[in-house]
C-alpha cells in the first residue's frame, strides 16, 4: 500500500513530465493497434477483392490444368463431383466455367482475349461480374450475347447491341470455330489486364463453340466462411484434389495476394518491435531524468532503512503504474481513432497493391486481441524499462547520494 | 554492580581516501572511544577535520579502512548491504543539516515511515507517531506535506522520524545549520528534553555554540585525529 502511495504521488509530482510519457507510450500503443487494425482491413480487403470479384474462394480443374490453361484438359467426374459439392456444408455455392484464349472482330478491329463461358445465375452469387456492369445485364445475357470490358469496347470502337465475331479452336480438332456475338453488357472492373483482356459469354455457347458437349474447365467455388478457404490444412483440398482434378484454394491461385499479406505480417511485427524499442527507451530515459533529481532522495530512503530491494520495487512500482496509466489513455486513443477509420476508412481507392487495383479504402479491423495482446506487450516492456534504471538506483553509493548531509 | 555497555564503541578506527600514494587522503586516523547510552555528544572540528567521514561510518553509510566500530556489542564494519539496511532501520535515527523529508509524504507519513519499514502494526504506528508530533510541538501539522512547512517544523519533523522507532543512537549532522538561531536554541532544547526523558543518545558533528553549550562531552577533530575528548 506505502509503495503504491508513493509510487502515484511521485509520478504526479512533475505531471507535466508523467504526461508527456505516458503520451508517448500511449500513441506507441494507439499506433500499434492501429497498424495492426489497418493490416487487417488490408488483408481482407485484398482477399476479398481477390476473390470476391472473379476468381472466387477456391477453384477446381483438372490436374495441372492452370499450368497452361489447355482447352483439353476439363475436369474429370463433373457429375459426381458437382453431387458432392453440393452436401458439403462449408460450400455456400459454386459454378462452373469455361475458359478458352479467342480472337475477337469487329468493323475496325481485332483483339486477342480469354473467353469465359460462365452460368449466369450462379455468378450473381459469386463473382461481381454483375456488379461491375457498366451498361447491359447479366441476367438477360442471351446465347448469342457477349459481355466485354469497357476498355476493350474502346478498342474495338464498339459499343452495346453492336455485333462481333468471336473465333477459337475447337477442342480434339484444333478447328477455327467463328460465331457472331451481339454486345451485351459492358463492365469495369477497374483492373486494366480484364477490362481489356476478357469477355464473357454463355456456357451453353461456350461448349458450342469450343465443342465440348457438358464438359467444363472449372469449378469457382465460395465457402460460406473464407477462413475455411485459406486453411491449407483442410481435408477439403485432399477430397477434391483425387481423381484426375486438383482443388486450389485462392491462397495458392493468386500466390503474389497471400505473400503480400504474410509480408504484412512481418511487417506489423517489425513496427511493433520498433515501436516497443521506442517506448522503453522513452520510459528508461524518462526514468532516468527522475532518478537524477531523487537521487539525494533515494540516499535518505536507504540510509533510514530501506533496503535495495525496496528500491527496486518502488521505482518498478511507479513504472508500473505509469504503464497502465499510459495503456489506458492508448486504449480509449485506439478505440476514438479505430472508430473513425473503420467508418471512413483510408482512401487507397485506385492504387495497385499486389497486382489488384484497390476499389475500397482500407478499413481499420477491430479485435479484439488487439486490446489485450497489445496493451500486455506494453505493460511487460514499461517494466522492462524499469528493471535496469531501478537496480542503478538501488546501487548508489550511501555517501555519494547524501554527500550534501551526513 | 553491573558493567555498563557502551551504545557505540569505536576502535582504531581509519578511513583513507584514495589508492595511488601521492593522492591518498587519511581522513581518520586511528580514532578509538566509547559512547555510553544517554550521551548527549558533540563532535566537533573545523572543516576537513574528519567529523562527516566518522559520523558516514558511525551509521553505516560508509565502510572504515581499518579498525571496527560495535554498536550495541555488534561489529557493524563488516555486513553486508542489507545487513546495514536492517542495522539503521532498527538501531539509529539519524537528522539531517537539510532535514531530508520525503517530499511526497505528509509530515505523519514521514514519521511514520520507518514504522511501516518495520512492519509495526497500524494501530501501534497510529499511536506512536500521534505521540512523537505532540512532543516535538507539531500536532495538528500531520496532513502537510514538507513543502508546507518552515524550516524549523521540518527539522522537527525530522528529529520526530528519527526517534519514533527507539533508536539506540541519533546521529545529527548540523542540525541547526540550515535554521535562524531562535528556532536552532529551540530545536537544540527539544532534543535535551528528548534526550533527558526518553534517555536517547544524541550524537551530534557541529559547530553550533548551542548545541556545544548543551552537550555534556565534547570530542574535537582535528586532520582525523581526536585532540580533545572532554
Amino acid at each position: 500500500m506505502l509503495l503504491i502511495k508513493l509510487g502515484l504521488r511521485n509520478i504526479l509530482r512533475n505531471k507535466r513530465r508523467t504526461i508527456l510519457a505516458a503520451l508517448a507510450i500511449s500513441l506507441g500503443l494507439t499506433s500499434l493497434i492501429l497498424t495492426d487494425g489497418i493490416m487487417i482491413g488490408m488483408s481482407q480487403s485484398l482477399v476479398r477483392l481477390v476473390t470476391s470479384s472473379f476468381l472466387g474462394h477456391a477453384q477446381i480443374n483438372a490436374k495441372n490444368y492452370r499450368d497452361a490453361f489447355e482447352v483439353d484438359k476439363s475436369i474429370n467426374n463433373l457429375a459426381a463431383t458437382t453431387a458432392s459439392l453440393n452436401n458439403e456444408k462449408t460450400i455456400q455455392s459454386f459454378a462452373l466455367r469455361t475458359q478458352t484464349l479467342a480472337m475477337l472482330s469487329s468493323a475496325s478491329n481485332v483483339s486477342n482475349i480469354v473467353l469465359f463461358g460462365i452460368q449466369k445465375e450462379k455468378e450473381m452469387g459469386i463473382s461481381m461480374i454483375k456488379q461491375s456492369l457498366l451498361q447491359g445485364s447479366l441476367e438477360n445475357l442471351s446465347d448469342q450475347g457477349v459481355i466485354i470490358g469497357d476498355q476493350l469496347a474502346q478498342k474495338m470502337e464498339i459499343g452495346l447491341g453492336e455485333k462481333l465475331i468471336v473465333t477459337v479452336a475447337q477442342v480434339g480438332t484444333g478447328e477455327l470455330s467463328q460465331e457472331m456475338f451481339k454486345v451485351e453488357g459492358i463492365f469495369s472492373f477497374n483492373a486494366k489486364e480484364m477490362d481489356r483482356g476478357i469477355a464473357f459469354i454463355s456456357l451453353s455457347s461456350s461448349q458450342r463453340l469450343l465443342n465440348i458437349n457438358n464438359r467444363v474447365h472449372s469449378i469457382i467455388l465460395k465457402f460460406k466462411n473464407i477462413l475455411d478457404s485459406s486453411n491449407l490444412k483442410s481435408p477439403f483440398w485432399k477430397k477434391y484434389s483425387a481423381g484426375g482434378n486438383e482443388a486450389l484454394s485462392w491462397r495458392q491461385i493468386s500466390p503474389g495476394i497471400d505473400s503480400m499479406i504474410e509480408m504484412g505480417k512481418y511487417s506489423t511485427a517489425i513496427i511493433a518491435a520498433i515501436l516497443f524499442l521506442i517506448v522503453v527507451l522513452g520510459i528508461m530515459n524518462t526514468i532516468f531524468m527522475s532518478l537524477h533529481e531523487r537521487t539525494f532522495e533515494f540516499g535518505v530512503m536507504r540510509a533510514i532503512g530501506s533496503r535495495p530491494g525496496k528500491i527496486i520495487l518502488l521505482i518498478l512500482t511507479e513504472t508500473s503504474l505509469l504503464g497502465i496509466f499510459s495503456i489506458v489513455i492508448g486504449v480509449i486513443f485506439s478505440l476514438f481513432s479505430g472508430k473513425l477509420l473503420s467508418m471512413y476508412g483510408l482512401d487507397y481507392t485506385g492504387i495497385e497493391l499486389g497486382g489488384v487495383t484497390m476499389q475500397e479504402p482500407l478499413y481499420f479491423v477491430y479485435e479484439t486481441s488487439q486490446f489485450i495482446i497489445y496493451p500486455i506487450c506494453i505493460y511487460f516492456f514499461t517494466l522492462i524499462s524499469g528493471i535496469y534504471p531501478s537496480i542503478h538506483a538501488a546501487k548508489i553509493t550511501l555517501v555519494d547520494a547524501m554527500k550534501k548531509s551526513l | 554492580m553491573e558493567k555498563m555497555v557502551p551504545t557505540f564503541e569505536v576502535t582504531n578506527l581509519s578511513k583513507v581516501y584514495g589508492k595511488c600514494e601521492q593522492t591518498k587522503v587519511k581522513a581518520l586516523k586511528e580514532l578509538s572511544f566509547k559512547i555510553m547510552p544517554g550521551e548527549f555528544t558533540a563532535i566537533v572540528g573545523p572543516s576537513g577535520s574528519g567529523k562527516s567521514t566518522l559520523l558516514n561510518i558511525m551509521s553505516g553509510l560508509d565502510y572504515p579502512s581499518e579498525g571496527m566500530v560495535h554498536l550495541a556489542g555488534q561489529d557493524i564494519s563488516h555486513m553486508s548491504g542489507n545487513e546495514l539496511s536492517d542495522y539503521r532501520r532498527d538501531h539509529i535515527g539519524f537528522v539531517f543539516q537539510a532535514y531530508n523529508l520525503i517530499p511526497v509524504l505528509t509530515v505523519k507519513e514521514n514519521v511514520e515511515y520507518i514504522l511501516q519499514l518495520q512492519a509495526v502494526n497500524a494501530n501501534q504506528r497510529k499511536k506512536r507517531v500521534a505521540q512523537i508530533l505532540e512532543e516535538v510541538g507539531l500536532a495538528g501539522f500531520e496532513k502537510r506535506f514538507p513543502m508546507e512547512i518552515s524550516g524549523g517544523q521540518k527539522q522537527r519533523v525530522a528529529v520526530a522520524r528519527a526517534i519514533v522507532s527507539n533508536p539506540d543512537i541519533v546521529l545529527a549532522d548540523e542540525p541547526t545549520a540550515n535554521l535562524d538561531s531562535k528556532t536552532g536554541v529551540e530545536l537544540v532544547a527539544m532534543m535535551s528534553k528528548l534526550n533527558e526523558t526518553h534517555g536517547t543518545t544524541f550524537i551530534f558533528s557541529t559547530h553550533d555554540p548551542t548545541i556545544m553549550e548543551r552537550s555534556k562531552r565534547l570530542i574535537v577533530l582535528k586532520d582525523g585525529q581526536i585532540v580533545k575528548d572532554q
